[in-house]
C-alpha cells in the first residue's frame, strides 16, 4: 500500500502535466480573463499538485518503517535496472514540502500570470504549457524524492533540468530570459555529466542500480571516493554550489513563482536530498566530504556577500539561496544529514514565502529594483508582515523556523570542529562552523537591508499606488508564513523528529551555544539598521565601498567563467565546426559527388536502349559464363 | 510404368481458375461487349484464383504429372503463396487500369485477357517441378506483356518499349533454354528434384566445365526477368514506354516471377557452389548500378524502374551468401531462401503502393511524367502524397516505412548468419545511396508547389481503393512482419 502510494506520488502530477501539454498553448482571440484552455490548465495544475500533497500527507501520517519496493525493468546482463520506490520518514517530509510549495505556486500563478486590467498590450503568458511544465517539474522532483533506483532518480533529475530550462525561458518579452535558461541548462548539465558517471560507477561496482543494493555493497575505497566526487559535481550543478552556482542568479529571469519553485522545493533541494539519500556512501569517503565542506564554506560566504550589494530584489533572494544551500551542504560535510534535511524543510517554507511575497511586491510596483521601492509597509501590510516572517526565518531570528534549523547545522559543525565527531577531518568542521557563524552576521545584514529598502522609509515611486495582492496570491503567501514561522518548533515534537530519523537526542538544542549566533545576528542587523538611520534614502550597501560593485557582480565569477570556460569552448567549437565542414563534410560531399558522377556516367551508357541492351545481355552471359567455367573449373 | 497418368485436378484447380478467367474474359468481351463486364469478370476471376490458391494450399502439398518420384507440378505452401500473390497483383493492376481503359486508347477485352493469361503463367510458375514447366510458365507470364507494353494506340514510345522488351527477352530465354539443354546433357534429368539429387550424389559432375556453363546460363537467363545487371537495360526504357499500370505489373508481378523461378532452380536443382558466386556477383552489380543510375533520373517511372533494378539486387543478395561454405549450411540456406522470399513480398507490396500513388497523381492515360511535375503534389493531395511518401520511405528502408525496414533487416541478418558480412556491408552502403533519391522524391512531394501548378484530378475510385489496400497491407506487414516471415519460411 505504501509502495503504491509512493509510486502514485510522482504519477499524479506527471499525468496532470502531460495532459496539460495537450491543451492549446496560447489563448486565441480571447480578451482579458479566462478562456477555457486556461481554465482547464489551472484545474489540471492545481489538481495535480493538490493530489500529490494529499498523497504525501497520507504517507507522512502513516509513517511506519522504511519501505522498499522494486520490480525489474531491464536486465542488461549483470546490470539490473529496477522500477521501485524507497520511502522513509525523510522522503515523506520532503515530498510534503515539495507538493505544498508546488500547490502554493500553482494557485499563486493563477493570479500572477494574468492580464491585468491596466495592461493595454496583450501579454503572452501561454498559461497551459506553463502550468503543465510546473506539474512536470513537480513530478520530476517527487520522482527524485521517492526513487528506489539510481536510474529512476537520474530520470527525475534530468527532467527537472529540462523543465527548469523551459520555465526560466517562459517570459518571451524579457531579452535575457533565453540566455539565462541556456546558461542554467548548460551549467547544470556540466555537473550532470559527473552525476551520470558517478551513478554508472556505483551501478557497475554494485552490479545493480537499486539504492538499497548500492548502499549495501562493499565498494572499494577508490571507487567510492571517485563516485562520490563525481556525484558531488552533479550536486554542485543542481544545488548551485561554487563553482557551478552562476546559473542561479541569472535564472531570476523566469517568472517569480517559478523562482519560488526552483529555490524552495525542487531543483536546488534535489542535490542536497540526493546526498542524504546516499549518505552512507559519503560517510565512507571522507575525502569527498572534505571537498564538500570546502565547497559549502566558499558557497555560503560567497552567496551571503554577493547578496549584500544587489539592487534587484529577486537577486538578493537568489544569492541568499546559494548561501543557505551552503549551510545544508555544510551540514552534510560535517556528518549531519538530519540537520541538512531540517534546514532544507525550513528553507523550503521561508524561501517560498519570500519569493511569493517578493512577487506580490513586483506585481504591485512593476519593477524588481529596490532603489525604486521603499515605504511599502503602509500600503501593503500583509505582504510586509509576511516578508518580515520570511526574512526573520532566513536570518535566524528566534523562534522562527530558520533559527532552529540553522542552529542545528551550526551545532553539528561545532561538534565536528571541537570534538571531531564528523566523518570528515576536524578542519572541515572548523571551516564550516566559522563560515556558518560569519554567514549568520552577513545574512542578518542583508536581510535587514532588504526589509528597510523595500518596505520602510519614503516611497520612491510616488506615481504608483501599491496594494496588497488579490486573494489568489495573498492566501498562498499567508499560508506559507505559518510553516516559515512555526516549523522550527516542530523539532520538539517527537513524531517529526522520528520521521527525520534523528540518530540520538534532539533536532534542536536549547543552550548557551545559541547565544553566539544570536549575538552575531544582532550585530549584523544592528549595523544595517545603523547605516540606514544615518541616511534613510541611501543604500546601506554604500558602506561596502569599492567592494560593493564587485559583490553586486557576484565577485565577477561570471567573467572568470567566461574567460576560462566559455571562450576556450567557443574556440574549440569553431575549430570543430571548421573541421566538420571542411574535412567531414568535404569527404561526405565528395562521396556524394563521386556517386552522382558515376551514376551519370552509367546512365549515359544506357541511352540507346535496344542495341546496347541486347549486346549487354549477350556480353554479360558470355563473360559471366566464362568466368564461372574458368573459376569454377579451377576450384 | 503406366502410360495413362492420373491427373490430380485439385492440385491444378488454381491453374484452371486462372486459365478459365482468361477464356471467360475473352468470351465476355465477345458476347457482352461491355467494358465494365469484361473488367468485372477479370477481377472476379483473379479473386477466385487467389481464393483457390489459398484453399488448395491450406490442404497440404499435392503433386501431379509424376514420373516415378519426380513430379512436374507440385502445389505446396510456397506455390500457394506465389499464386495468391500473382492473383492479387493482377487484381491490383486491374484496379489501377481503370482510368487507362476508360480513356479508350487501349482495347479493354484484349487488355484484360492478356493480363489474365499472364496471371496463369504466374500461378503455374510457383508449382513448376521441372525445367520445361518452369520455362513455359515463365514465358506464359512474359509473352502477353510484350503486347501489353505496346498496346496503347498511336504511342511510339510504347511500340519502341515493346520491341526492346521483346528482343532482350527472347535473347534471355534462349540463354535459359540453352542452359537447360546443357544441363540435361550433363545430368540426364529435367526435374528440379532429380537434378538436385544427382548433383548431391555425384559431386564429380561439378568438375565437368560444361556443368558450370549450364548452371550459369540457366541463372543468367532467369536474371533477365528480375532485371539484374547486366540484363537490366530493357527495364527503364520498357517501364517508361509502357502504360503506368503495365509498368506496375512489370515491376511487381513479372519481377516476382523471375524471383520465384530463380529460387526454384537455386533451391532445388542447381549446386550452390556454382550458383552462390554467380548470384553474389549479380547482386553486387545490380544493387550498385541500379542505385547509382537512379540518382540521376529525372523521370518518375525511370526512377522507379532503376530503383526496382536496385531492389532486385537486395532480393538476390541473401542467395549470394551461398557462395561461402558457411552460407551452405542447412540453417543458413533456409534463412537465405526465406529472406529472399520475404524481401520480394515486402518489395512487391511497397512497389505496388508507389505505382498506385503515381497513377493516382497523374491524369488518366498519361505517362509517369517528370519528377518536377510531382513537386508539391502531397500538398494538393495530402492522402495520396502521404501514401506515396510512405511507399518511397519504405522502399528506402526507413521508419515509418517499417515494412521496408524489416525487409532490409531480414536480408542483412540472413547474410550475417551465412557469414557473408562483406555482402551485408555492400547492402548497407547501397541502402545509404538509395536514401538519397528516395528521400529526394519524398521531399519533392512536400516542397512548395511551382506557381499555378494544376491541381491533379481526384483519383479514380478503383485507383484509390488499390492504393488504400496496398498502403494498408504495407502498414500491416510493417507492424506485424512476422506474418510474412513465417509465410516465407514455409
Amino acid at each position: 500500500m505504501t509502495g503504491l502510494l509512493g509510486a502514485l506520488l510522482p504519477a499524479v502530477p506527471l499525468v496532470a502535466g502531460l495532459v496539460g501539454l495537450l491543451l492549446p498553448p496560447s489563448p486565441r482571440g480571447a480578451a482579458t480573463g479566462e478562456d477555457s484552455a486556461r481554465r482547464a490548465a489551472i484545474g489540471l495544475g492545481v489538481a495535480g499538485a493538490a493530489g500529490a500533497l494529499l498523497i504525501a500527507v497520507v504517507l507522512l501520517v502513516r509513517g511506519g518503517p522504511p519501505v522498499q519496493t522494486s520490480t525489474t525493468w531491464v536486465d542488461l546482463g549483470g546490470l539490473r535496472v529496477t522500477l521501485g520506490v524507497r520511502l522513509d520518514g525523510a522522503a515523506a517530509l520532503v515530498a510534503v514540502a515539495v507538493a505544498a510549495v508546488a500547490l502554493a505556486v500553482q494557485v499563486y500563478s493563477v493570479g500572477y500570470l494574468r492580464r491585468g486590467p491596466h495592461d493595454d498590450v496583450e501579454v503572452d503568458h501561454r498559461y497551459p504549457p506553463y502550468a503543465a511544465q510546473i506539474s512536470l517539474f513537480t513530478a520530476a522532483m517527487l520522482l527524485v524524492v521517492v526513487a528506489g533506483d539510481l536510474i529512476m532518480l537520474l530520470v527525475g533529475w534530468e527532467v527537472m533540468g529540462l523543465c527548469s530550462y523551459l520555465l526560466i525561458a517562459h517570459d518571451r518579452r524579457l531579452p535575457e530570459a533565453p540566455a539565462a535558461a541556456m546558461k542554467a541548462f548548460l551549467v547544470t548539465r556540466v555537473g550532470d555529466v559527473g552525476f551520470l558517471l558517478g551513478i554508472a560507477l556505483l551501478g557497475v561496482s554494485a552490479g545493480s542500480f537499486r539504492i538499497a543494493d548500492v548502499l549495501a555493497h562493499d565498494h572499494s575505497a577508490g571507487t567510492l571516493t571517485a563516485a562520490c566526487l563525481l556525484l558531488l559535481a552533479g550536486v554542485a550543478g543542481k544545488s548551485a554550489q561554487f563553482p557551478l552556482h552562476t546559473w542561479l542568479p541569472d535564472a531570476m529571469a523566469g517568472p517569480t513563482p517559478v523562482s519560488a519553485l526552483i529555490h524552495a522545493a525542487t531543483m536546488v533541494a534535489a542535490g542536497v536530498y540526493a546526498v542524504t539519500r546516499l549518505y552512507p556512501l559519503f560517510e565512507r569517503a571522507p575525502a569527498a566530504l572534505a571537498v564538500l565542506g570546502v565547497m559549502a564554506a566558499v558557497t555560503l560566504l560567497l552567496g551571503a556577500l554577493a547578496a549584500t550589494a544587489q539592487d534587484d530584489l529577486k537577486r538578493v533572494l537568489a544569492w541568499s539561496t546559494v548561501s543557505q544551500i551552503g549551510y545544508m551542504t555544510g551540514a552534510l560535510a560535517v556528518g549531519s544529514p538530519t540537520a541538512a534535511l531540517f534546514h532544507l524543510l525550513s528553507h523550503a517554507a521561508f524561501k517560498a514565502l519570500l519569493f511569493l511575497a517578493a512577487g506580490a511586491v513586483i506585481h504591485a510596483v512593476g519593477t524588481t529594483l529596490m532603489s525604486r521601492m521603499g515605504g511599502l509597509r503602509a500600503t501593503m501590510p500583509v505582504t510586509f508582515w509576511c516578508t518580515v516572517v520570511g526574512l526573520g526565518a532566513l536570518a535566524g531570528v528566534p523562534p522562527l523556523s530558520g533559527f532552529w534549523s540553522k542552529d542545528g547545522v551550526l551545532a553539528a559543525a561545532e561538534a565536528a570542529a571541537l570534538d571531531g565527531t564528523g566523518p570528515a577531518p576536524a578542519w572541515v568542521g572548523w571551516l564550516v562552523w566559522l563560515a556558518g557563524l560569519a554567514g549568520v552576521a552577513v545574512t542578518a545584514w542583508y536581510a535587514t537591508r532588504l526589509l528597510l529598502r523595500t518596505f520602510l522609509g519614503e516611497t520612491r515611486m510616488p506615481l504608483v499606488h501599491p496594494h496588497d495582492p488579490p486573494a489568489l496570491m495573498r492566501w498562498p503567501v499567508l499560508l506559507l508564513a505559518v510553516p516559515a514561522a512555526l516549523l522550527g518548533l516542530a523539532a520538539f515534537l517527537p513524531p517529526f523528529a522520528d520521521r527525520l530519523a534523528v540518530p540520538d537526542g534532539d533536532l534542536a538544542h536549547l543552550g548557551p551555544a545559541l547565544l553566539l549566533p544570536l549575538a552575531l545576528l544582532a550585530v549584523g542587523a544592528g549595523l544595517a539598521w545603523a547605516g540606514w538611520r544615518r541616511d534613510r534614502t541611501a543604500d546601506p550597501a554604500r558602506v561596502l565601498g569599492p567592494l560593493g560593485p564587485l559583490s553586486a557582480a557576484g565577485f565577477r565569477l561570471d567573467d572568470v567563467q567566461h574567460a576560462l570556460v566559455v571562450r576556450p569552448v567557443g574556440a574549440l567549437a569553431r575549430a570543430a565546426r571548421a573541421g566538420d565542414e571542411l574535412v567531414v563534410d568535404g569527404a561526405v560531399e565528395g562521396t556524394a559527388r563521386g556517386a552522382r558522377g558515376l551514376g551519370g556516367a552509367l546512365a549515359g551508357l544506357h541511352r540507346a536502349a535496344l542495341p546496347r541492351a541486347a549486346a549487354g545481355v549477350l556480353a554479360g552471359a558470355l563473360l559471366i559464363g566464362l568466368a564461372a567455367v574458368l573459376i569454377g573449373g579451377a576450384a | 510404368m503406366s502410360v495413362v497418368q492420373s491427373v490430380d485436378s485439385v492440385a491444378l484447380l488454381p491453374a484452371y481458375l486462372a486459365a478459365g478467367t482468361a477464356v471467360l474474359v475473352l468470351l465476355t468481351d465477345l458476347l457482352v461487349a461491355r467494358a465494365a463486364a469484361t473488367v468485372a469478370v477479370a477481377a472476379a476471376g483473379s479473386v477466385a484464383t487467389a481464393l483457390g490458391c489459398a484453399v488448395v494450399g491450406a490442404g497440404g502439398e499435392r503433386s501431379t504429372f509424376c514420373v516415378g518420384a519426380d513430379c512436374s507440378y507440385v502445389f505446396g505452401g510456397r506455390a500457394a503463396l506465389v499464386g495468391a500473390l500473382f492473383a492479387l497483383l493482377t487484381l491490383g493492376v486491374l484496379a489501377l487500369s481503370g482510368p487507362l481503359l476508360r480513356a479508350g486508347k487501349s482495347p479493354v477485352g484484349e487488355y484484360c485477357f492478356l493480363l489474365a493469361c499472364s496471371m496463369t503463367g504466374g500461378v503455374v510458375l510457383g508449382a513448376a517441378g521441372d525445367l520445361i514447366t518452369l520455362i513455359v510458365a515463365l514465358e506464359t507470364l512474359t509473352l502477353p506483356l510484350y503486347v501489353l507494353v505496346g498496346l496503347r494506340r498511336g504511342s511510339l514510345a510504347g511500340a519502341e518499349a515493346a520491341v526492346t522488351f521483346f528482343v532482350v527477352s527472347v535473347v534471355a530465354t534462349t540463354l535459359t533454354l540453352l542452359g537447360a539443354a546443357l544441363l540435361y546433357a550433363v545430368t540426364g534429368g529435367l526435374h528440379l528434384g532429380r537434378v538436385g539429387a544427382l548433383f548431391a550424389e555425384r559431386p564429380d559432375l561439378l568438375d565437368v566445365p560444361l556443368t558450370t556453363a549450364a548452371v550459369a546460363l540457366v541463372l543468367l537467363g532467369l536474371a533477365f526477368k528480375v532485371a539484374a545487371v547486366p540484363f537490366h537495360a530493357w527495364a527503364p526504357a520498357t517501364y517508361d514506354g509502357a502504360p503506368l499500370p503495365v509498368a506496375a505489373y512489370l515491376s511487381t508481378a513479372s519481377k516476382l516471377g523471375g524471383v520465384v523461378a530463380l529460387l526454384a532452380v537455386v533451391q532445388r536443382a542447381l549446386p550452390a557452389e556454382v550458383t552462390g558466386p554467380v548470384l553474389a556477383g549479380l547482386a553486387v552489380l545490380t544493387m550498385t548500378v541500379g542505385n547509382l543510375v537512379a540518382l540521376r533520373q529525372r523521370r518518375a517511372v525511370r526512377l522507379l524502374a532503376w530503383s526496382s533494378v536496385a531492389q532486385a539486387g537486395y532480393i538476390l543478395a541473401p542467395l549470394g551468401a551461398l557462395a561461402l561454405a558457411a552460407g551452405r549450411a542447412a540453417d543458413a540456406r533456409a534463412a537465405a531462401y526465406a529472406a529472399a522470399v520475404a524481401y520480394a513480398v515486402f518489395f512487391v507490396v511497397l512497389e505496388l503502393a508507389a505505382f498506385a500513388a503515381l497513377v493516382a497523381l497523374r491524369p488518366a492515360d498519361a505517362d509517369g511524367g517528370t519528377l518536377v511535375e510531382l513537386r508539391g503534389a502531397a500538398r494538393r493531395r495530402p492522402w495520396v502524397g502521404a501514401a506515396f511518401a510512405l511507399a518511397l520511405i519504405g522502399l528506402a528502408g526507413l521508419p515509418p516505412g517499417l515494412a521496408g525496414l524489416f525487409a532490409k533487416v531480414t536480408v542483412v541478418r540472413a547474410l550475417l548468419d551465412g557469414g557473408a558480412a562483406w555482402l551485408a556491408l555492400v547492402v548497407a552502403v547501397n541502402a545509404v545511396i538509395g536514401l538519397a533519391y528516395y528521400l529526394r522524391v519524398a521531399a519533392l512531394l512536400y516542397a512548395p508547389a511551382a506557381d499555378a501548378a494544376p491541381v491533379p484530378a481526384r483519383p479514380a475510385g478503383t485507383v484509390a481503393v488499390a492504393l488504400a489496400a496496398a498502403t494498408a497491407v504495407a502498414l500491416v506487414v510493417g507492424f506485424a512482419p512476422q506474418l510474412v516471415l513465417d509465410l516465407a519460411a514455409r
